[in-house]
């Protein structure tokens, strides 16, 4: 059983990601929250248990993917909790940003959904319990 | 120049005080000198008339004591006493008068002696008479004293005379030199101003013209200045106006680097899940979803490709000194796949050390070169790279080519389709494509390969062969 939060305004998007996973991962909890509010407040209600992932969109209204990120990794509560950044852009400054502020991982959205998926598994696939940043060359998970 | 008019005017007036100076205190010596050539003419006029005087006194003395001895009359003893005073007044005036000459102070001893000799004799003489008849000895010996005081008194006025004579003659030589010399000074002091007055105005008429000339001058560097202000304040115009472009174009840039592609990527998914999951497909809308998803691809990379090019304009990196060599095998291991499939063989040659903003290099070598791979069309694609190290002066353009410099003369040939020469300028143009769809590509690939050269103040020509192949020759700085 696993505990996944996914943060994305973009409804296609949610349904897409939900999708995928659910064609890979059996028996996993999916929590949606639409914007960074809406995430901080999902983290405040349950949490413990803290989740295993929580995915990350970065354009988002009222509180920004940044601001989420900042708040967490600043947060004596939730700081241990895997981040990664699931953005469409693929701008390095962002990138690099992202990784300097302490997100774990970063996933460009793909643009194909057997791809989606094969990135959804192989995240799936770490040791979540002993996820650390990894060095800036391996930051952007590309499976293609 | 004021201060060399003022130095040569001070020269000139210093000089004009000088000569009038001079000129005034000979003047002043010349008539002092005449003032006392007068003065001793007259000085010596008195000496003679004193004499007589003397001698007049005396003789009246004499008639006076004759008289009171004839006629023992009371009054002309009076008067005989009265001028025995008067005789030492007159003879303390001679004194006076000849202190100045030595030869007459001697001649006035003597004829002192003589006056008072007579004097006494007369006294004696009065005193007698009261007793007794005068002798005859008496009387001549009065005579002898009377002739020899005559004598004496001659011989003083002749040498008066030759002192008069010599005064007189001095006198009418200053009389005559002093007028002329007072001429002199005047023309002299004349001739100062005049010299004066003509320098004076030189040196005015010089300074007026320069004054104009600078006056001339100060209004044609002000209006130049107020061209140049001019020119200031549109130039900041357009930089503010410059700026706000480039502000919008980078907001341009965001927007197709995250609006544009959130959509298109959405479509690519949708699609490729509709191929990948729906089964009931008919042949032809496979086929449309295919071609969709290929035309939202080529979309995918001139975004991509246009969103590179403008961030180019905008990221400033720093230039290291890199291998070539090395450079190129790293675009070897990234291009692998289609290096190994169509057979490519790439040749390095020259010096390896070139100067470059890496990752914009790399980016500007893997254009070329899968430029070159995209159009081989047929046969094994041979590209070859080369870099010398030229002189500024042996590259054939000048623009913004220092002649002392070092250049990186790098050229990337290829066996190829080639180009038509007449496109080699447009060939690096946003857009421009010499080839139809046969060869895929965004038309942007050559455009930011001109940019990075530019961004390495460098530049690049073009040169081609249709159906024999390109060549691509970059200058940048060694």
């Amino acid at each position: 059983m696993k505990n996944i939060f996914l943060t994305d305004d973009d409804i296609d998007d949610c349904s897409m990601f939900s999708d995928a996973l659910n064609e890979v991962y059996t028996g996993a909890k999916l929590t949606i929250a639409n914007n960074g509010l809406k995430l901080m407040e999902a983290l405040e209600q349950n949490v413990p248990p803290s989740p295993e992932i929580i995915f990350l969109d970065l354009n988002m209204p009222f509180k920004n993917g940044f601001e989420c990120l900042q708040e967490i990794r600043k947060s004596q509560r939730y700081q241990d909790i895997p981040i990664i950044i699931y953005s469409t852009t693929s701008n390095n400054d962002i990138v690099e940003k992202t990784y300097l502020h302490g997100a774990n991982y970063y996933i460009c959205k793909p643009a194909s959904y057997s791809i989606l998926k094969k990135t959804i598994l192989h995240v799936l696939s770490f040791d979540i319990k002993q996820l650390q940043q990894p060095i800036r060359e391996n930051f952007v998970i590309n499976v293609a | 120049m004021g201060k060399l008019i003022r130095y040569r005017i001070q020269i000139v007036f210093t000089i004009a005080i000088i000569v009038l100076l001079s000129l005034s205190v000979f003047s002043y010596l010349r008539i002092n000198n005449l003032v006392k050539a007068s003065a001793l003419v007259n000085h010596t006029t008195n000496v003679k008339l004193e004499l007589e005087n003397i001698f007049s006194t005396v003789a009246d003395m004499e008639s006076g004591h004759r008289g009171y001895i004839l006629a023992k009359d009371i009054g002309f003893l009076t008067h005989f006493n009265s001028l025995i005073y008067s005789t030492q007044l007159k003879l303390n005036e001679i004194n006076t008068l000849t202190t100045d000459n030595t030869e007459q102070q001697e001649n006035f001893v003597k004829l002192k002696l003589l006056v008072n000799q007579r004097i006494e004799q007369m006294k004696d003489a009065v005193l007698q008479s009261r007793s007794a008849e005068l002798t005859p000895e008496i009387w001549s010996k009065g005579k002898i004293t009377m002739d020899d005081l005559r004598n004496h008194i001659d011989k003083m006025m002749a040498q008066e005379e030759i002192l008069l004579k010599e005064r007189t003659k001095s006198l009418s030589y200053e009389t005559v030199l002093t007028p002329v010399f007072t001429i002199v000074l005047i023309f002299c002091s004349l001739g100062v101003l005049f010299v004066s007055y003509y320098v004076i105005t030189r040196e005015l008429k010089i300074s007026n013209i320069l004054k104009s000339d600078l006056e001339l001058r100060k209004k044609e560097l002000l209006n130049v200045n107020n061209s140049l202000l001019q020119s200031n304040v549109s130039l900041k115009e357009s930089n503010v106006s410059l700026a706000k472009m480039n502000k919008e174009l980078e907001s341009f840039t965001y927007i197709s680097s995250h609006d544009l592609q959130e959509p298109l990527r959405k479509i690519q998914t949708f699609v490729s899940r509709i191929i990948d999951t729906e089964d009931h497909l008919s042949e032809n809308g496979r086929n449309y979803l295919n071609r969709t998803q290929e035309s939202a691809f080529r979309m995918q990379n001139l975004i991509r490709d246009l969103l590179a090019y403008s961030r180019l304009k905008t990221e400033v990196f720093p230039i290291e000194n890199w291998n070539l060599k090395s450079l190129v095998e790293e675009i070897k291991s990234d291009l692998d796949e289609e290096i190994t499939k169509k057979n490519v063989i790439i040749e390095v040659l020259g010096e390896s050390e070139i100067k470059i903003i890496v990752s914009q290099f790399r980016q500007l070598l893997t254009n070329l070169i899968t430029n070159s791979i995209k159009f081989s069309d047929k046969g094994t694609p041979h590209i070859i790279i080369e870099n010398r190290i030229v002189k500024g002066s042996d590259i054939p353009e000048d623009d913004g080519i220092s002649k002392d410099n070092l250049y990186s003369k790098i050229t990337v040939s290829d066996n190829g389709v080639g180009f038509d020469p007449q496109f080699s300028d447009r060939i690096f143009e946003v857009f421009q494509r010499l080839h139809d769809k046969r060869f895929e590509g965004t038309g942007i690939g050559l455009a930011i390969v001109k940019k990075i050269v530019e961004n390495h103040n460098g530049f690049i020509t073009a040169d081609g062969k249709e159906n024999i192949g390109a060549t691509f020759t970059i200058y940048i700085p060694a």
